[in-house]
């Protein structure tokens, strides 16, 4: 003992992944090790198909329930110098991020180099609009978070003459609705592929796919309003699709192409 | 890079112990305690105070032009207006919004100069503090939306993004419109606040300067000011670019705005706020000090700041740098010496200013006009001319200032001179000795109005009263106070040498620039053309003002105009209301539509079928068209005239009528001489007339050469006339009026025989004397007679009958020869009539019956019962009759033979009669009506059938029950005991239905009040209560019960869910067998509610687009922002704009489809359109589901509502749809007579059912969706599925048509079908009786068919089953379907060796009434009964009846002969009447306290 509580940690932790998409990924790797699990009792050539069917059916399921949650749809980011705190005419340069997912905002700082001024400087700061954004961002004053941070926030208020949030608020909103849509459409997708019906399942596979098409229309809608500056020190940034996104893109197109080969084949066969 | 610390836009962290001080959206900071009129935030007002336009009109009233005593300019003014809208905002009105609207005296020459007294002036309060105002300790405390500090708030922007939106991101500069030293114009959207304005009614954001300033715009010369500082701002960013080539947009415009701020923090407290407040002064800057709290005091921003506005000019001048004046440009063309302030409020295209260079001419003309003097006198621009919101567009400042004050809370005049320490005061002369010498009256009247209580009179009055040359001691105080916190708490003053923005030169430099050096900066003036104190005017100054100004010199303010913000939607409004209730007719049409389509294609399709099954060529002889009477359809026939007949055929071929016109003596033919010559009436002595329409002259003549041919031989002559078509047509005796004659014919004779009275015969007396003539020489034909005997008119009977009575046999029944007959059979004794039966079969009239004649008679009674025998059949039959008779032995047969037959029955031949048309009316009082229900109870005892069950039994093994008479007394009470016996009944038979129906609805009824509840009471922070509180309260709670409702609906129809669920606990509790009951009701309810939502919704529409933006913004903050541009959305946009509004709509149309198709009658008409429309509950829930996703009012809840039955349901169809797509290959298919089809098909794997239930099947080849439910008729214990459908519609009949033999080879195999089921049923419940009544109606024998085999097949193999006697009592039309259920049944009867069934068959389209002819068919099935034990009909052992079955006397019986049982379960199937019979008579056994019926049943 050296007069040190072993588990307090004196640093304040930095953001590291979202706890909500690891309870997410994490149930279904359960599901899919349980359900792998059972392959061995099944026979010959199956096992693979069997195999690659159960890991693509999970992989579009933990795709549907994760991008929900995830804050990378639309990101900026850019490198500059930029003020730092009040009380302090200090300078950092860094890496400012905005990360806009379907619920919220999450705004990130990341020094470069991390610290700075003996001050570790890495923040991942979320605004959700879902209650009031408002409020949040009081807190955020209040809690008196780095000047950029606040800066983008303060973008995403209802007082801010950019009207963003009304946008992206139902935007959002509408994506999320949309994608829970197709969350449901994959289930009884795979309810039916366990039924004597699978051409219901197929049609279930293309529902799947359009509403996962719908959510990505409803947030393009983003990209409508009129372009708010954001621009801090002497650079500035403008939002674009990102991986999110550009997955549920992907994810679209596989369950379009799952549910037109099934559709095929039950007419063919 | 920056080396200082860059203040933020709103003013956070500017404190470094509380970074929230004089931040955007801080507290105003009280000097003196609020004061309110419940300590909390209610403001005091009248009574206890005076009305404030009163007060204004008294206290502010005066003459214009006067000057300021100490030449202060008019730029003063309007800095100090400027530098206010620097340091606080809390106009925007406060959410929710309240309102204290200031009531107009009546009759007040400006507001109300019609004396209506009704007159109120709009005025909000002020945005507060939602965490204050709760309670005594922290009343009510406004805040200030802009920074405290003077930071350039009113030049950036209170905010970093507004700031960014004003910035160009190039060279440090703020964005430029058309020319570079003006501001950018908004376009569309736009956060400055944007009034509409008062003179021009000109509203929306185009046109309006956007800058730092939200109120920028407010009024042209307020909008000047922030131009120069735009300028300035630019100016000195280009200087630095310049300096600094290499400097960063950023940097440039850091560098810029810090000087800017500087500067002008230096004028506005180093050089406009002396001036301002005359000798007085700000102590010198101590430096920076911590702990000061710059924020705004309410008595400052309420009271002491606006005492500018006694200063402000009613016009203000332009001039040029040369001193020349402008003339400016009215309205309406007309020139003035200047701008009238009253006329230039949120302009936004001026005609004035347009041009940078007209900023220039304006600021100079401002620096070269005095303000109006420092007085009590505020100029009526203001006072009366004050622009107001669009509802009333103008208002009365002094009067909003002295409300806002109340509004704050703000202390009277004398507290607050306690509060600052000042000399108090004690009367209303003390306030200002001086005014009290020049003018004592003011200061009289207003202390008169303050009730002479120097205690009770505001801040803002007495600070008026106080001023002299300036604002008085009070208000001086209250501003130093004001401005010296706001310098010395900012860290970033720009004297503060601590903050690192300045050097010391700098700051020296700032401190000489003056507004004169800023103006020349940024302005086209030049040093010399305007005086270095921009803020006085003195003698020498260049360009003196040509005079001062005075109203009377000005283009006039114009009047408030009012704008009702509904105008122009009254009518589209009332037509879109309109419109939705038109939704449901709209469905009406299409349904009616669809019926229509329907029942044509129906027509077509049997109309082919028919055509298919004849054999026979076309239709041979002339063709023509029959008209059948005025307004009836020409029908298409063919005319024939062969061997003294004429034929006349329809199209088909089928023979319609046939004349012998032997029998006529001659002929009367009718040609028509007009319209083509196309008509031909015959006429038909003792019939009705043919009339004929041929397809031309030529056929006609044609068919009269045939007529003459045809009669050739019979020498009869034939009388041919012509006349007009009309009166051809006039002429014929048409085949309704024959029948009406008839009919009349039959009702005399009838009167005649049972000697009633004439009118109740019917009525003669109507009818005129030809008439009763024409009736009385009237003869019936064979087919007349045979029809008023309601038989066929080539059975035999009939024509034995016919031949007997037609005594002259001229082929026709006179009125005597008709009666001869009616009377045997009305009178006559049983010998009698037997005579007479005799005599009619006696052809030759040999006085005996030959075996031939006697069998023919039989033959002719058993044809009556439609043929229901074979010919063999019959024949056996007849012999065996004959056999037990004992006749076969005799050749002949005599009268005494034939009457010893019926010697058993003669009782009943006793009280055989013709049963004739019409006789019921003829009101026969003998024939009382239970003698007509049944066959088996005699008519002239009341016998029931209790004992006809005792007869029965009698006659089998089975040991007799007693009879016991019904005792009556038994259930005869009074009438209030009886009212409650029926409700203890009721409830004992429904108390399963009346806990369920309890629970749904109390649950919809709780969540609908806790809505309401909220909204009516809970919910004032939303606003909603206050806007619109019975339309929200009522939409809401509806809303929830719908959300409830729907959902939950889905639960009463998820069919395998409730199979599974009848076979547990459950069925104990739930009554499963109502589900689709409650699933209307549920349904009805909801629809309701759906109406009522949406009505209330109407009423919140109204309501939102009546109340000002303002208002919406507060209820809706997620989507209307408030910018001051009132207008509120229209009708149109909330119904057809947002989604609540378009799905709503679409909803109630789509509602308006199903219930419309729903209804009971549509249901029935195309159950496939019902269906169709039905499967839109998709759309209903989808759209619900998006109907509330938008949150406008609060978060969606119907999903939630919908996720759990939703997943039941889902199951369910999972369920189905397992199941419902295997092809099950049929194994036999059987066209059994009455369109009943059999199919036998494969039963699926795992396919496990109970007697009773039904399925549901497709067709493969009718399409694979639509499905129709069917009972099963095979039994749970065999190998395959078998059902009997019946060909009632098109599918069923289509079903057929696939099944029959030809289809069959043409499609090689018999189609398959899709299956889904089994579902459960009420039948399937008949194993919990001990005794069981089946009642089969029609096709309704279907479920017992199977029942009946289970029972049987369970009794023999002895498993338990609590059954110990089930009658099944079948009834039908006649006895064709008979032939396949009494396969079934005779099935049963041979396996049923325990005689647990007995059967009873009823057959009711055999007459069912007391005639000659069942009387002689009944004698005819009881002889064959007694010999063979069977039916002469069915074959079978069950005992057939004649008529409809006698509920009530049945059940009455069976608690006698089961008197032990408790409980006897009834089920019925068949068509709704017959159900309902049943029905009534369980309710009506039930009514007594004996055994107890419990009736379950099933309407196809
Ligand atoms: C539980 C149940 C059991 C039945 N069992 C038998 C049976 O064993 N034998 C038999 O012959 N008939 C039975 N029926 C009636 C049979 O379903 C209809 O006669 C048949 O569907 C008529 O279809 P259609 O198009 O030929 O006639 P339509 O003229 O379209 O309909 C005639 C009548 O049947 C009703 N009907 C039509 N289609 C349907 C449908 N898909 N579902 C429910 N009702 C419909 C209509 O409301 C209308 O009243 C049963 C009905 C029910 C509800
Ligand atoms: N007009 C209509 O709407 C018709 C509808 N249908 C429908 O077809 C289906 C089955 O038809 P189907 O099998 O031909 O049935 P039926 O119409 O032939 O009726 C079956 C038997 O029930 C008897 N019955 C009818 N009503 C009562 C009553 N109120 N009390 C006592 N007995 C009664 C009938 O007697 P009786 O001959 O004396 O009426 C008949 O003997 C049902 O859905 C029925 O609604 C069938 C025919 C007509
Ligand atoms: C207007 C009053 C309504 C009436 C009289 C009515 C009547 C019926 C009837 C008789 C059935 C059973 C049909 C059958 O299986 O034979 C049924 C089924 C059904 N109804 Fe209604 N209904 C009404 C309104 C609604 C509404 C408003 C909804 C939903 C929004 C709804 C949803 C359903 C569903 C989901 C089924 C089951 C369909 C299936 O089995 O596939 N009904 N309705
Ligand atoms: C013109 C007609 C209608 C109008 C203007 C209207 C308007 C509204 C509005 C404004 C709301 C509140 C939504 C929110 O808070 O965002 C609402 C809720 C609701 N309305 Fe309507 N409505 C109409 C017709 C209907 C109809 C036909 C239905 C029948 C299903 C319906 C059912 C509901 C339900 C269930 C809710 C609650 C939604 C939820 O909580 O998720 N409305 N309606
Ligand atoms: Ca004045
Ligand atoms: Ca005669
Ligand atoms: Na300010
Ligand atoms: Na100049």
């Amino acid at each position: 003992y050296d007069d040190i509580y072993p588990f307090y940690i004196l640093q304040r932790t930095s953001f590291i992944f979202s706890g909500r998409l690891l309870t997410i990924i994490l149930v279904f790797l359960v599901l899919a090790v349980s359900l792998l699990l059972i392959l061995p009792g099944i026979r010959g050539k199956s096992r693979l198909f069997w195999m690659f069917r159960i890991i693509i059916s999970l992989f579009i399921g933990v795709v549907i329930v994760a991008l929900n949650f995830t804050n990378d749809w639309a990101e900026a980011r850019m490198t500059t110098n930029a003020t730092y705190k009040s009380f302090s005419n200090a300078v950092v340069n860094a890496e400012i991020g905005l990360h806009v997912g379907l619920y919220g905002i999450n705004v990130t700082l990341k020094g470069k180099p991390v610290v700075q001024f003996n001050e570790t400087i890495d923040y991942n700061e979320m605004f959700s609009w879902h209650d009031s954004i408002e409020e949040e961002y009081e807190e955020a004053l209040e809690k008196g978070l780095p000047n950029p941070i606040l800066y983008i926030a303060e973008k995403f208020t209802l007082r801010s003459p950019c009207g963003l949030i009304y946008q992206y608020r139902y935007s959002g909103r509408y994506a999320s609705a949309t994608l829970w849509t197709a969350f449901c459409c994959w289930l009884l997708a795979n309810i039916l592929f366990c039924m004597p019906v699978i051409l219901y399942a197929g049609y279930m596979m293309l529902a799947t796919a359009a509403f996962i098409f719908f959510s990505m229309a409803s947030f393009s809608t983003i990209m409508n309003v009129p372009q708010c500056v954001f621009s801090i020190g002497a650079d500035s940034f403008e939002t674009e699709y990102s991986h999110s996104f550009w997955l549920a893109l992907a994810t679209g197109v596989l369950c379009t192409i799952i549910g037109i080969l099934v559709v095929m084949l039950n007419f063919l066969v | 890079e920056i080396t200082w610390e860059v203040p933020r836009f709103d003013g956070w962290y500017n404190s470094l112990g509380s970074p929230r001080r004089g931040a955007v959206g801080s507290h105003l900071v009280r000097l003196v305690p609020a004061r309110y009129w419940d300590g909390v935030y209610q403001p005091v007002q009248e009574p206890i105070l005076p009305n404030v336009r009163n007060l204004s009109s008294l206290l502010t009233g005066g003459p214009s032009g006067l000057p300021s005593t100490r030449n202060q300019t008019v730029l003063s003014v309007f800095f100090g207006y400027h530098v206010s809208f620097e340091v606080f905002d809390s106009r925007p009105a406060a959410c929710p919004p309240e309102f204290m609207n200031i009531p107009v005296p009546k009759g007040d020459p400006v507001f109300d100069p019609a004396a209506t007294g009704k007159v109120l002036l709009p005025f909000h309060r002020g945005v507060w503090d939602k965490e204050s105002g709760q309670s005594p300790s922290n009343p009510r405390t406004q805040v200030n939306l802009v920074t405290a500090w003077i930071d350039g708030s009113s030049i950036y922007g209170p905010s970093s993004s507004w700031s960014d939106s004003l910035r160009s991101f190039s060279g440090g500069l703020l964005t430029s419109g058309s020319e570079w030293n003006m501001p950018n114009q908004a376009t569309g959207h736009t956060f400055m606040w944007s009034a509409a304005d008062p003179s021009t009614g000109d509203h929306g954001p185009q046109g309006l300067y956007v800058l730092g300033n939200a109120w920028a715009n407010e009024n042209m010369f307020t909008a000047a000011e922030g131009i120069i500082w735009f300028r300035y701002h630019n100016y000195v960013a280009s200087k630095l670019h310049e300096k600094h080539q290499e400097w960063s947009d950023e940097k440039l415009f850091q560098n810029a705005r810090k000087t800017v701020v500087a500067t002008f923090q230096n004028i506005a407290l180093y050089e406009w706020l002396p001036a301002y407040l005359g000798n007085k002064t700000l102590p010198p800057y101590p430096g920076y000090q911590k702990f000061v709290d710059p924020g705004i005091s309410p008595e400052f921003q309420a009271a002491a700041i606006r005492f500018g506005i006694t200063m402000a000019p009613p016009g203000v001048y332009m001039r040029n740098r040369t001193c020349h004046f402008r003339e400016i440009v009215n309205i309406d063309g007309s020139l003035s010496p200047a701008m009238r302030l009253c006329n230039n409020f949120w302009k936004r295209q001026s005609l004035n200013v347009k041009t940078g260079q007209d900023v220039d001419d304006l600021i100079m003309g401002m620096a070269s006009q005095i303000a109006e003097r420092e007085d009590n006198i505020v100029v009526e621009d203001l006072r009366d001319f004050m622009y107001g919101p669009l509802r009333f567009t103008r208002t009365d400042l002094v009067a909003m200032t002295v409300q806002r004050g109340r509004d704050f809370g703000l202390r009277s005049y004398t507290a607050v001179r306690k509060a600052l320490d000042l000399p108090p005061i004690n009367t209303f002369e003390e306030i200002n000795p001086e005014l009290n010498s020049t003018n004592p009256q003011l200061l009289q009247d207003v202390a008169a109005l303050y009730s002479r209580d120097i205690s009770k009179l505001e801040l803002f009055p007495g600070g008026l009263l106080e001023s002299l040359d300036g604002p008085g001691p009070v208000f001086s105080a209250i501003i130093l106070d004001q401005f010296e916190r706001m310098r010395n708490g900012d860290r970033f003053w720009f004297e503060n040498k601590q903050n690192g923005l300045f050097t010391d030169e700098e700051i020296q430099m700032i401190r000489n620039v003056s507004f004169h050096d800023v103006l020349i900066a940024v302005t086209s003036a030049e040093a010399s053309d305007i005086q270095d104190n921009v803020f006085f005017w003195h003698d020498g100054d260049p360009c003196a003002q040509p005079t001062q100004l005075n109203a009377s010199m000005l283009y006039p303010c114009t009047n408030a105009t009012k704008l009702d913000y509904f105008d122009g939607s009254q009518a589209g409004f009332g037509i879109f209301i309109i419109v939705l209730f038109l939704f449901p007719v709209v469905s009406f049409l299409v349904a009616c539509m669809v019926a229509y389509l329907r029942k044509y294609r129906y027509k077509k399709f049997q109309r082919r079928r028919k055509a298919g099954d004849r054999t026979e060529g076309p239709a041979v002889g002339i063709t023509a068209y029959e008209w059948q009477g005025r307004r009836k359809p020409l029908h298409p026939v063919s005319v024939e005239v062969d061997e003294k007949r004429l034929q006349v055929y329809d199209r088909s071929g089928a023979a319609q009528r046939c004349l012998n016109l032997a029998n006529q003596e001659q002929l009367d033919i009718l040609l028509s001489n007009n319209r083509n010559h196309k008509a031909l009436l015959l006429k038909v002595s003792k019939e009705y007339d043919l009339v004929l329409f041929f397809d031309d002259e030529s056929k006609r003549a044609e068919f009269v050469k045939h007529l003459r041919l045809g009669v050739t031989g019979i020498a009869q002559e034939i009388r041919v006339k012509e006349m007009r078509e009309e009166e051809l047509l006039k002429e014929a005796l048409t085949r309704e009026q024959r029948a009406q004659i008839v009919e009349t014919f039959i009702r005399h004779a009838f009167s005649k025989v049972l000697e009633i009275e004439r009118c109740d015969a019917g009525d003669m007396s109507g009818i005129s004397r030809k008439k009763a003539r024409e009736v009385l020489q009237c003869e019936l034909t064979a087919s007349e007679f045979a029809g008023a005997l309601g038989l066929k008119s080539d059975s035999l009977f009939v024509d034995s009958m016919f031949t007997l009575a037609d005594k002259d046999g001229n082929g026709y029944l006179s009125f005597q020869e008709f009666l001869d007959v009616i009377v045997i059979f009305m009178k006559g004794s049983s010998e009698e009539k037997s005579k007479l039966m005799f005599s009619m079969n006696d052809i030759g009239g040999t006085g005996y019956l030959s075996k031939e004649e006697f069998a023919r008679m039989l033959r002719s009674f058993i044809e009556i019962s439609n043929g229901a025998l074979s010919k063999s059949q019959a024949e056996d039959g007849i012999k065996a009759m004959m056999q037990a008779a004992g006749f076969d032995k005799k050749e002949r047969i005599t009268w005494e033979d034939f009457h010893f037959l019926l010697r058993d029955h003669e009782k009943e031949l006793q009280f055989a009669q013709l049963n004739v048309k019409g006789m019921e009316k003829a009101g026969r009082k003998r024939l009382s009506r239970d003698m007509r229900v049944s066959f088996i109870c005699p008519a002239n005892s009341n016998k029931t059938y209790g004992e006809e069950l005792r007869r029965r039994k009698k006659s089998t093994v089975r040991t007799p029950n007693v009879y016991v008479k019904p005792k009556r007394e038994q259930y005869i009470r009074n009438p209030i005991q009886q009212k409650i016996q029926q409700f203890k009944r009721f409830i004992e038979n429904y108390r399963r239905h009346i806990v369920c129906f309890i629970i749904v609805y109390s649950i919809a009824a709780g969540v609908a009040l806790e809505r309401c509840y909220y909204y009516a009471l809970q919910a004032e922070t939303t606003g909603f209560p206050e806007t619109s509180v019975v339309g929200i309260a009522v939409s809401r709670g509806t809303a929830a019960a719908i959300s409830f409702l729907f959902p939950y609906m889905l639960l009463t129809v998820c069919r395998n869910l409730i199979t599974l669920c009848r076979e547990t606990f459950l069925n104990r509790y739930i009554p499963f067998d109502a589900a689709i009951d409650f699933h209307r009701n549920m349904a009805m309810t909801a629809i309701i509610l759906t109406v009522v939502h949406s009505l209330g919704h109407v009423v919140n529409i109204y309501i939102f687009s009546v109340s000002d933006l303002s208002i919406l913004s507060c209820l809706f903050p997620k989507v209307f922002s408030n910018n001051g541009s009132e207008l509120p959305m229209k009708w149109s946009w909330w119904f057809f704009e947002t989604v609540p509004g378009m799905t709503g709509v679409l909803l109630l149309f789509v509602f308006a489809f199903m219930y419309v198709f729903a209804s009971h009658y549509f249901r029935h008409i195309s159950f496939r359109g019902f269906w169709i429309t039905h499967y839109l509950y998709i759309v209903v829930y989808t759209l619900t589901i998006i109907h509330g996703s938008y949150a406008l009012i609060q978060e969606p809840r119907f999903y939630i509502y919908l996720l759990p039955p939703a997943l039941l349901f889902l199951l369910d169809k999972l369920i189905s749809l397992s199941r419902k797509k295997l092809e099950i290959p049929v194994v036999r298919a059987e066209l059994l007579p009455s369109g009943v089809t059999h199919l036998e098909f494969k039963r699926p794997q795992g396919f496990v059912y109970r007697s009773g239930q039904w399925v549901r099947i497709a067709c493969l080849m009718l399409g694979t969706d639509e499905y129709h439910p069917f009972t099963l008729t095979s039994a749970p214990h065999e190998e395959t599925l078998s059902l009997h459908i019946r060909a009632v519609g098109p599918w069923t009949s289509q079903l057929r048509e696939l099944y029959t033999e030809e289809s069959l080879i043409e499609l090689g195999s018999y189609p398959k079908l899709y299956l889904d089921g089994p579902f459960g049923e009420g039948h399937q419940e008949w194993t919990d009786f001990e005794v069981s009544v089946l009642v089969g109606g029609g096709i309704g024998v279907t479920p017992f068919a199977s029942i009946l085999k289970d029972l049987v097949f369970k009794s023999s193999i002895k498993s338990k089953i609590q059954c110990k006697k089930v009658y099944f009592i079948w009834v039908t039309r006649t006895q064709r379907q008979f032939e396949w259920v009494s396969d079934i049944i005779r099935e049963v009867e041979e396996l049923d060796t325990l005689e647990l069934v007995s059967v009873h068959t009823y057959i009711t389209q055999v007459a069912e009434k007391f005639d000659l002819r069942t009387t002689m068919l009944y004698v005819c099935e009881r002889h064959f009964q007694k010999v063979w034990n069977r039916s002469l009909f069915t074959g079978l052992r069950s005992v057939t009846h004649f008529g409809r079955p006698p509920f009530v006397s049945f059940f009455s019986s069976l608690q006698e002969v089961h008197p032990e049982v408790r409980k006897i379960g009834v089920f019925s199937c068949g068509p709704p009447g017959l159900t309902k019979n049943v029905e009534k008579a369980c309710q009506q056994m039930n009514k007594r306290d004996q055994a107890h019926f419990i009736h379950h049943y099933e309407n196809f």
